[in-house]
């Protein structure tokens, strides 16, 4: 593990993602000493920078810095609850299919077939159209359901892998439970994919959630959230608040691409082939 | 006897952009716009130029092309150029011409309206309009049995309109007598409807009927008419082509065709027009004006809007049954910031929900000025001196009287904080919001209205009167039922004196002011913009576009 | 041979689970378009659902619609105004293939080219050009790049942005076209006018969207590259003397081609999806945004269905003619594993 970790910190463009990363959870956790409320008015709007509003305020009043802060915190958590979701729905399916093989095997083999026979981004669409729409709720649901396939591909491949070694073996001929050898010896023996494909999961999550709110089925409009303020923004792009478009966006990048970072670091640390990111 | 509502547009004088920004800050300095100093209509040319393809960006695609169950602005614009009705609107006015119909008379109780066709008017497909036509198009809008309706049509224009039509005869090839069955003060105006529209029988018939007895011919998706354009090709959601109808009996348009291009996204339809790959477009964005002014390419065209958006209480639900609790929150909004945040200060604050450009607007009424303190006062009265969570919902989708309804949500949301009173603002889609609120299911939901009868009718009695209150089929979306409101509206209906409907309106909006069940927040103007070789082309205050006139710089 | 034939018979029930969890998604949609056709006339609106057969239970309906739609391309139709909506969204499937093939077309070769050169020159500056465009593609959201896109190109190069595929005063001139491919057909008739109308209107839109697929290639190439030339017969070809180049050109590509066809393929029926947010920034005439905008937010049921089946069922048939390909590419495969 030291090796690895080694590995990891000598990696100089996965300490800039480390970085990235770190600044977007500090923000996240720093929000609510933000100089406003992200959902209370102030009494100028649609104003540029300043030293009052570092950022400026948007056409309700709001204080965009306030609102990029807080939006750090929706953002993470939208994301962490997704990649939550993948990782509870995909990690147990993988298991258990990569453990029992047979019909088992092939029924949630093809369930995955056909969840990936959709483009990710109009299957997040329609199941959160069908879920209702409008809330943080129904883009979290919406996006783990969309991300967990790759999480049960990648961990059904790994208990292929350690089931016919000695150990596994040895494990069952000891009595063991399935639960207990699928928790105890083959999952410690998935981490490293399962790390990795987290990590590149919640930048996949930030974008998808982001993509919904562009598409009207976001949170409200008075939430801080960044794939929000983009859509709002959108408006002024021939105006002079064109600046406008560059906070959240910016935002969004910088935090998706701190994880890809991180992801890759991980993945090159771990293994020297490289994990495939489908 | 005076029974046309006088017309004060010209009249009025809409100051806009007096609502200034934020507090101090907040509006930057860009000089207001005085929508009575721009024109309603491009310049004539005394000699047009004919020939040319004029294209016309607009924010979405028609659904139907069936004049008699469109019922959104996208697709009766696309109607009211191929079709024509027995009255029509003069030009870029609401005042009634006669169009199909060439005069009329009235019975002594105006119970009977009879109307005398012209001369030589075709359909699009050689048929002649007559008498049977104009009772064929009433018809199948009446009877449900009609062949030439389909199995999904909801024509539901002539249900909320022609409650009082009782029939409809031919009485000679060019004679048709419509009967009521009470006197129904709008009803010509009611005629110059889109929904009025004289089809052709001869096209409904061309293909023969299936086996439930009905006409196959799909006329929504290939209308006939006797408009000033044919129906030429319609390709979904890129383009609906209209083709100059040489043999037009009121004169050939100018432009050979005339075509309607969706782009949903203002800000693209803007560019679009700046390119020159449109000539002309609807709902410019309100923050875009001054973009438009500042281009020699283009010009900006205006007239004060005919409608009004509106925050409604559902009264029947608590706390809203409480009347202090209403003017509580009527006091607490403040209409100024609303204009200048979702607005771009490009919007009149509504008083009644008459709108000011409408005849029978109530002129004497003096709007509550925004008062903290005083709405705390009445909250605290009616019980609420700590406030009360409710709820509001408003569409997601723009309307011409709703310009950005997620920020006009946002700021009643901020206003009602400040006294107390914790709203949770919900998005709806707009099929969704309307049966929603029609049952009754909201607390608070903000809608709007524009005319389509020119006559104060339209909005107090659909609006306010509880005929219309009724879940399920409500447009009174604040349920408010007040009996002297009821008499007031139902007695302005069947009387022909148009001084003493005057009077009946005024009584009745004071009652709705103090009582408050709804809070009328802003009217909004008409905006067009238009490349500046364009000639000829008109606002109507009533709704619809008309391009016969239309014609490009020579 | 087997092997083909066994792919090509998976893809049917595959297909038919497909519509299943599309249908049933559809049908899930709270409320529907007909509320607000006859919103004030509840009467009407059960006449209509009967006439419609909605009442029916779902296998029923499913199993009618599946059936519709295998043997007359069938959709059902709109709740809106009861046409089909079959063919608008085959319409709208031709616009958004027209923008995803120009795009994939974009970044793949783009894509390649980097790859190549990153993994032939590492460490040189193209190898970081190439890493910075592999991480932005997959880093930036498409339609925050489409905006920023048209703020430089209208703002800072004057570029006459429009929206749609072509100029409809062209109408006249793609009036006898047989497909809605206009930026192809125009180029195999000829017709330089609309070409020319068409690029332009495509331009941007295919630029935005060409950064992911462009992002992803350049990852698989470079890395595919790098991997087979460690392989032993890349050394030894070296050693044997034969040129640096042809030895990369030659036997290297071709066997890092498997891989980067795979993402490709996988990429392109992504992307046809995922263009719904490139077409709602541009405006843009496809299937994606159609689904959204006319189905999603109109609640229109059949749209919604219609409109990602089709899509998903050109996503398995891209991915099944990828896998038939490999069946040319690699030997290996064809003798069957």
């Amino acid at each position: 593990m030291s090796r690895r970790r080694r590995a990891f910190f000598r990696n100089r463009t996965a300490i800039a993602g480390l970085v990235l990363v770190g600044v977007v959870v500090l923000a996240a956790l720093l929000a609510s000493a933000a100089p406003f409320d992200p959902e209370t008015r102030t009494d100028s709007f649609r104003t540029p920078p300043d030293a009052e509003h570092w950022l400026g305020t948007d056409e309700n009043g709001f204080d965009v810095f306030s609102r990029l802060v807080h939006g750090a915190r929706s953002a993470l958590l939208v994301a962490l609850a997704a990649v939550g979701i993948a990782l509870a729905v995909g990690v147990p399916a993988g298991l258990v299919a990569g453990w029992y093989g047979g019909w088992v095997d092939g029924a949630i083999s093809r369930a995955v077939d056909v969840m990936l026979a959709f483009p990710s981004v109009l299957l997040a669409v329609a199941i959160a159209a069908a879920l209702g729409g409008g809330s943080t709720g129904t883009v979290i649901l919406a996006v783990g359901i969309v991300i967990a396939p790759p999480f049960v591909r990648q961990v059904r491949a790994a208990v292929l892998q350690v089931r016919p070694l000695d150990y596994v073996a040895a494990a069952k001929a000891l009595g063991a439970s399935d639960a207990r050898i699928l928790f105890r010896t083959v999952l410690p023996n998935c981490v490293a994919p399962i790390l990795v494909l987290t990590t590149l999961s919640t930048g996949i999550a930030i974008l998808d959630a982001a993509g919904l709110s562009f598409l009207g089925l976001g949170p409200p409009e008075t939430s801080p959230d960044w794939g929000v303020m983009l859509t709002k923004a959108r408006v002024y792009i021939q105006h002079d608040e064109q600046w406008m478009l560059l906070p959240p966006g910016l935002a969004i990048s910088l935090t998706v691409l701190g994880f890809n970072l991180v992801g890759d670091g991980l993945s090159d640390a771990f293994d020297p082939r490289r994990l495939s990111r489908s | 006897m005076n029974i046309r509502p006088l017309l004060p547009v010209p009249l009025l004088l809409l100051c806009l952009g007096c609502g200034g920004g934020g507090k101090e800050k907040g509006g930057e300095a860009r000089p207001p716009l005085d929508v009575t100093k721009l024109l309603a209509q491009a310049p004539d040319d005394a000699d047009p130029k004919p020939g040319g393809f004029f294209v016309w960006g607009r924010s979405g695609d028609a659904t139907l092309l069936d004049p008699a169950d469109v019922t959104d602005g996208e697709s009766v614009m696309v109607v009211t150029n191929l079709f024509d009705t027995l009255v029509a609107f003069k030009r870029g006015s609401t005042e009634i011409e006669p169009s199909l119909a060439v005069e009329w008379s009235t019975s002594p109780d105006n119970l009977v309206w009879t109307f005398l066709l012209r001369d030589g008017a075709r359909f699009h497909d050689g048929s002649a309009v007559d008498a049977e036509a104009v009772v064929f198009s009433f018809e199948r809008q009446r009877d449900p049995a009609h062949p030439a309706r389909r199995a999904t049509s909801a024509f539901s224009y002539y249900q909320n309109n022609f409650k009082a039509l009782e029939k409809v005869e031919a009485v000679d090839a060019r004679t048709v007598r419509f009967t009521l069955k009470e006197p129904y003060a709008p009803f010509l105006p009611a005629l110059a409807l889109f929904n009025c529209a004289i089809v052709s029988p001869a096209a409904f018939a061309s293909e023969g009927k299936d086996a439930d007895g009905r006409y196959k011919y799909n006329f929504a998706q290939k209308p006939v008419g006797s408009g000033p354009f044919v129906f030429e090709a319609w390709e979904k959601d890129a383009h609906i082509t209209l083709r100059a109808n040489k043999d037009y009996w009121g004169g050939a348009p100018h432009v050979e065709k005339l075509i309607f291009k969706p782009i949903v996204d203002a800000q693209a339809r803007l560019k679009e027009l700046e390119s020159g790959s449109i000539h002309g477009m609807e709902n410019p964005g309100l923050r875009d004006l001054e973009i438009i002014r500042n281009n020699p390419d283009v010009r900006l065209l205006g007239s004060p809007g005919i409608n009004v958006c509106y925050l409604a209480m559902h009264t029947g639900k608590k706390p809203f049954d409480d009347v202090r609790v209403r003017q509580a929150v009527a006091f607490a909004i403040d209409k100024k910031r609303i204009i200048a945040a979702a607005y771009d200060n490009m919007a009149e604050p509504a008083v009644s929900m008459c709108p000011k450009t409408m005849a029978g607007y109530d002129k004497t009424l003096i709007d509550r000025a925004r008062d903290v303190t005083r709405a705390k006062r009445l909250l605290a009265e009616a019980g609420h001196a700590d406030g009360f969570e409710t709820s509001l919902w408003y569409p997601d989708v723009q309307r011409a009287y709703l310009g950005d309804p997620g920020t006009t949500a946002i700021q009643i949301q901020q206003d009602l904080k400040e006294v107390g009173i914790d709203v949770e603002i919900r998005k709806i889609e707009w099929s969704a919001i309307l049966k929603a609120t029609s049952n009754g299911e909201h607390e608070m939901c903000l809608m709007g209205w524009m005319a389509d009868i020119f006559d104060p009718d339209n909005f107090l009695y659909v609006l306010l009167d509880r005929d219309n209150a009724v879940e399920g089929t409500a447009n009174n979306l604040s349920f408010y039922k007040g009996e002297r409101v009821h008499e007031l509206l139902v007695e302005a209906q069947r009387t022909y004196d148009w001084q003493r409907r005057e009077q009946l309106y005024k009584e009745a909006q004071e009652i709705l002011f103090e009582e408050a069940p709804t809070v009328p927040l802003v009217t909004v103007p008409d905006f067009r913009a238009l490349r500046k070789d364009v000639r000829g082309y008109t606002i109507y205050p009533a709704g619809g576009e008309y391009f016969r006139h239309v014609s490009f710089e020579r | 041979m087997t092997h083909a034939l066994r792919r090509i018979l998976v893809t049917f029930p595959l297909l038919l689970a497909v519509s299943l969890l599309v249908f049933a998604l559809a049908g899930a949609l709270p409320g529907d378009a007909a509320d607000w056709r006859f919103a004030k006339q509840p009467e009407a609106k059960e006449q209509w659902r009967r006439a419609r057969g909605l009442d029916d239970p779902f296998l029923v309906r499913w199993g009618r619609y599946v059936t519709g739609f295998a043997t007359r391309l069938d959709l059902d139709r709109s709740y809106q105004d009861d046409e089909p909506v079959g063919p608008v969204l085959l319409r709208k499937l031709q616009a958004t293939f027209e923008l995803t093939l120009c795009a994939m077309t974009l970044g793949v070769l783009v894509g390649l080219a980097v790859g190549i050169l990153s993994a032939v020159f590492p460490r040189s500056p193209l190898d970081y050009l190439g890493q910075v465009l592999a991480l932005g593609g997959i880093s930036v959201p498409v339609f925050w790049l489409g905006m920023v896109l048209i703020v430089v190109a209208v703002k800072v190069f004057g570029f006459p942005f429009s929206s749609s595929q072509y100029d409809p005063a062209l109408a006249e001139r793609v009036k006898d076209f047989r497909t809605h491919l206009y930026l192809l057909e125009s180029l195999v008739r000829l017709r330089l006018d609309v070409f020319a109308s068409c690029a332009r209107h495509l331009l941007l839109p295919a630029l935005a969207l060409s950064t992911i697929p462009m992002a992803v290639v350049t990852r698989m190439t470079r890395s595919a590259m790098l991997e087979e030339m460690r392989k032993d017969y890349a050394t030894t070809a070296r050693a044997k003397g034969l040129r640096a180049r042809r030895v990369v050109l030659r036997h290297v590509l071709r066997n890092a081609l498997i891989p980067i066809v795979t993402i490709t393929g996988l990429q392109f029926g992504q992307l046809m999806g995922g263009a719904v947010l490139t077409e709602t920034v541009f405006s843009w005439p496809g299937l994606g945004r159609y689904i959204v905008e006319s189905g999603v937010r109109a609640r229109d049921t059949p749209v919604i269905a219609g409109g990602i089946l089709l899509v998903a069922t050109t996503f398995i048939l891209v991915n099944l003619l990828v896998d038939l390909l490999y069946v040319l590419i690699d030997p290996r495969v064809r003798e069957g594993q």
